[in-house]
């Protein structure tokens, strides 16, 4: 069996807090010795920077060489004047593949009225919505960062309003995801990506006695957070082949309208 | 080569497990032992009482290991559990479960290191010739337990005791802050189990520590195995330093 392997959550660009391998070269060594086929990255300077377009841009440029596989979510944060701009950006450019919402650092309300309307205009321009719960581990986060992770109630509250758009949860723990108050049948156009996500000795084994399998996707953080371990448990969970290949890589195949 | 036949070269003993939530089940336990292949598991106590137990909630914990032990075999390699709050009792402890094949000491979050009653426990394992593993954390964010230990008070108690072998659990959570506390005690070694995944920790272990010092340890049940023992594989160093981490360093020290 040929095995799409896309990871949907790298982490790039120069962190303010460490130095993370993650030079164009280093990304290659990386691709290489984790074997995926495309991914999807966030770079923190399109998260941290004032003007998130120029942060986009400069991941964008920077990451030239590898566009042909290397996608990027458009970090969104509705409170700067030029989000709709940026929204259209992504639609037009094949290079980014999603909008990326981290009200965790950006510090706004799910249930704000423009939240509604980024996801309803996001729709219409087929692009799914990515909610990142957080970014940094709660306990070591900079004593500076101020991460607040939404309530599971309010993330509830918003899937139940996203409708049609397709929407994917990211760096939720499991106990968070387990607690979520949603029936995740009943929300077809709803994604997560397990890769990242504080899996017990058995959360992996479970997945799907819970949630629907060809919706889950996987992305590890590399190259912030270590890729093998979160790979290796995917390897090691107890699933059909078949299963453990769409959530490799052909879920997001899927969920990215990738051919 | 896959994953997991990569994995299946080294030869792993898990350095930092615990027998409470699912691991309560002792059949569960001995499957994941069999299914993860692992030649041994440190048994750190199911932690009964929370932050602050008493003797009779230790004594429990203590007996709790020691069935586990009965039931499973040798690859359980218990520690004796205590709380130095009371060191009369956690003295007593020492002097019982050391008959008992027990082979090491856990510090948990009752009592911090540089406590002089923590001090007098300490010094009575290490004349046992048990090792001393202390629960460590520095916390940026929340609210720390009361008597928890940050990796600065582990160094203080290692300088202490310059003769007796210590593992500072998680590497203090935060791992450039842990590291750099006991940088400059070469009697002590250090885990990163659990479920903080940050790229760069066992790197900066071995780089600040050396291939030595480095142990491999999970937190089962709490954390997943493949994802802990995962990050050593991703390591690019020899295998020699990866089977020291996984095991030869664990087997040295509980002189296995």
């Amino acid at each position: 069996m040929i095995v799409t392997v896309v990871d949907t959550g790298l982490l790039l660009g120069p962190c303010p807090f460490r130095t993370i391998p993650s030079a164009v070269a280093d990304v290659l060594a990386l691709r290489e010795a984790a074997g995926f086929d495309r991914a999807v990255a966030m770079g923190f300077r399109s998260l941290l920077y004032f003007d998130p377009i120029a942060g986009l841009e400069q991941d964008l440029a920077e990451y030239e060489s590898l566009a042909e596989w290397l996608h990027f979510y458009a970090v969104l944060n509705p409170e700067f004047p030029q989000w709709a701009e940026l929204l259209q950006r992504a639609s037009a450019d094949r290079r980014l593949v999603a909008v990326r919402l981290v009200p965790a650092l950006h510090h706004y309300a799910l249930d704000a009225p423009i939240v509604g309307e980024i996801v309803g205009l996001a729709g219409e321009l087929q692009l799914p919505v990515n909610l990142m719960a957080r970014v940094f581990d709660d306990r070591v986060a900079p004593r500076f960062v101020d991460q607040q992770v939404p309530s599971m109630q309010q993330v509830a509250n918003f899937l139940t309003r996203c409708g049609e758009t397709r929407v994917i949860l990211s760096m939720f723990y499991f106990s968070e995801l387990q607690a979520l108050p949603v029936d995740w049948a009943s929300l077809p156009n709803v994604y997560v990506d397990f890769g990242c996500c504080k899996p017990n000795v058995a959360s992996l084994d479970q997945l799907r006695q819970w949630f629907p399998l060809q919706r889950a996707l996987f992305g590890t953080g590399a190259p912030f957070y270590y890729w093998q371990g979160s790979r290796l448990g995917l390897a090691g969970a107890r699933m059909h082949d078949e299963a453990r290949s769409g959530i490799l890589g052909r879920n997001a195949l899927e969920v990215f309208a990738w051919d | 080569m896959g994953l997991i036949e990569e994995l299946q070269r080294f030869r792993v003993i898990d350095a930092h497990a615990h027998n409470w939530s699912l691991f309560a089940d002792t059949a569960y336990l001995s499957e994941c032992l069999d299914r993860f292949a692992l030649r041994g598991i440190v048994i750190l106590s199911n932690l009964t009482g929370g932050y602050d137990p008493t003797p009779k909630e230790i004594v429990q914990s203590n007996e709790d290991t020691a069935r586990l032990r009965d039931a499973v075999g040798e690859r359980i390699l218990p520690f004796c559990y205590v709380n130095a709050a009371y060191p009369e009792h956690a003295l007593a402890q020492i002097d019982y479960w050391g008959g008992q094949g027990f082979c090491a000491l856990k510090f948990w979050v009752s009592q911090h290191a540089t406590d002089e009653r923590t001090s007098v426990v300490t010094e009575a394992a290490l004349a046992r010739g048990w090792p001393v593993l202390y629960h460590a954390y520095y916390r940026p964010h929340g609210e720390a337990p009361p008597n928890e230990a940050p990796p600065l008070e582990i160094a203080e108690l290692a300088r202490r005791f310059p003769q007796g072998q210590f593992i500072m659990a998680h590497m203090g959570a935060q791992f450039e802050h842990g590291l750099r506390a006991i940088e400059d005690c070469a009697n002590v070694a250090v885990d990163y189990a659990g479920s903080i995944n940050e790229n760069g920790a066992y790197q900066l272990g071995l780089e600040l520590l050396g291939p030595e010092r480095v142990i491999f340890g999970t937190d089962l049940p709490g954390a997943d195995y493949y994802v802990n023992v995962g990050r050593v594989l991703e390591l690019d160093v020899d295998d020699e330093v990866k089977q020291l981490v996984l095991a030869g360093n664990i087997e040295r020290i509980l002189q296995l």
